[in-house]
């Protein structure tokens, strides 16, 4: 049999069939979780996002219009609780952040030609981890979730070259940071 | 071409994303201008990096939980004692509060002392200006914003619509719920202004 299309989950739910839902977030949970990790981080995080939003797909699903498109409403809200998260997070790193970094980055690093890879690593995702909260937005969405821009443009209410701008901005951020790093 | 309009494109160039005739007309650019071919070179270093960049990855007991979960969830929410209609009438009016204090206080339209001012503002306040305030100064404004701008912006920007510039009125206990209650358009809306206000001062 095939599978049910999203539409016909939405309506199984509504006509009161919870499997309808519980599909659904199996269908659904780990781009959702994957969202919500390229913007906030961690997995703690994300795993309280992902519960989040399908939490409130649950709460919202009954007045869902049938002619939207399920995952675009599913995405937004995913998107808007990780921005949300990142905001607070970043808010209460006021302080601590740089020092943590500093713990991260090794003080050597400038004089080591053959930096190890997962100094590397840590570096790239503290780059990723700097930029301002949309650019990573649509830095994720598009490199990541390889999103087409005239989706990001609807969901993003966004022309498409100023997304492209972004996403281009976002990726000389991504350089510049690693390159000052890596004191080259 | 122009380089500004190429470079926007490069990102998808270089993960081989572009059809035809756009990918060519890049081609023959590259061919020819040695500061576009730099910034490819840097692309592809960029790229090859974050392809090499794999993050841990939860295992299958994970995915396998996450529903049960998700439903516990639904049910705490479920018993919770402030029934779930009277939460959704009273964050929209929590955030509106927290729009006019922070609104009002960075525009400087006439300075807020108190509590008092602040529940006078808001009952005078119709919810469709206020609606109008936070569509004219959406998303947009911030995604440009932030072509500028940098994380450690970013958290300036926070620092001093929460901690300094609500300081006065803000109790430190609440500024957590305020964020909590704040729509994401709304704060957008306020940092975008500090960020306008930022770059007229400097």
């Amino acid at each position: 049999m095939a599978p049910k299309s999203d539409r016909e989950l939405v309506e199984l739910f509504r006509t009161g069939d919870v499997a309808g839902f519980n599909e659904l977030v199996r269908r659904y949970q780990e781009k959702v979780y994957w969202i919500a990790r390229r913007v906030i981080g961690s997995h703690e995080e994300a795993d309280d996002i992902v519960q989040d939003a399908f939490v409130r797909v649950y709460e919202g699903l009954k007045g869902f219009r049938g002619d939207a498109n399920f995952y675009t409403w599913l995405y937004r809200i995913a998107m808007n609780l990780s921005l949300n998260a990142l905001r607070k997070k970043r808010l209460k790193e006021i302080v601590p952040y740089d020092e943590v970094l500093e713990e991260m980055v090794p003080g050597n690093m400038e004089t080591d030609g053959n930096l190890r890879q997962q100094e590397y690593r840590t570096i790239l995702e503290e780059a990723i981890a700097r930029l301002p909260a949309k650019q990573k937005l649509v830095f994720t969405m598009r490199y990541y979730d390889e999103m087409p821009y005239e989706e990001m443009a609807k969901l993003l209410r966004k022309s498409v070259g100023g997304l492209k701008a972004n996403y281009f901005h976002a990726l000389k951020k991504i350089q510049a940071y690693v390159r000052k790093e890596m004191g080259s | 071409m122009i380089c500004t309009e190429i470079r926007k494109d490069l990102p998808d160039y270089v993960l081989g994303k572009m059809a035809d005739p756009a990918r060519e007309a890049i081609t023959r650019h590259l061919a020819v201008c040695p500061a576009c071919r730099a910034e490819v070179e840097e692309m592809e270093a960029a790229f090859s990096a974050l392809a090499k960049d794999q993050p841990w990855q939860p295992d299958a007991s994970y995915w396998s939980t996450l529903l049960p979960r998700i439903h516990e969830r639904i049910e705490t929410k479920r018993r919770r004692l402030i029934p779930e209609w009277v939460l959704r009438a009273l964050l929209p009016a929590a955030a509106a509060l927290a729009l006019v204090l922070l609104v009002g206080r960075v525009m400087q339209t006439g300075p807020l002392n108190g509590p008092q001012d602040l529940s006078t503002v808001l009952s005078q306040t119709p919810s469709e200006e206020l609606q109008d305030f936070v569509d004219q100064n959406s998303i947009d404004g911030t995604l440009e914003a932030s072509d500028r701008a940098t994380a450690a912006d970013d958290q300036t920007v926070l620092k001093t619509l929460v901690v300094d510039e609500g300081g006065t009125f803000v109790d430190e206990s609440d500024q957590e719920s305020i964020l909590e209650s704040v729509p994401e358009q709304d704060a957008d809306a306020v940092v975008s202004i500090l960020e306008q206000r930022k770059r007229s001062e400097n």
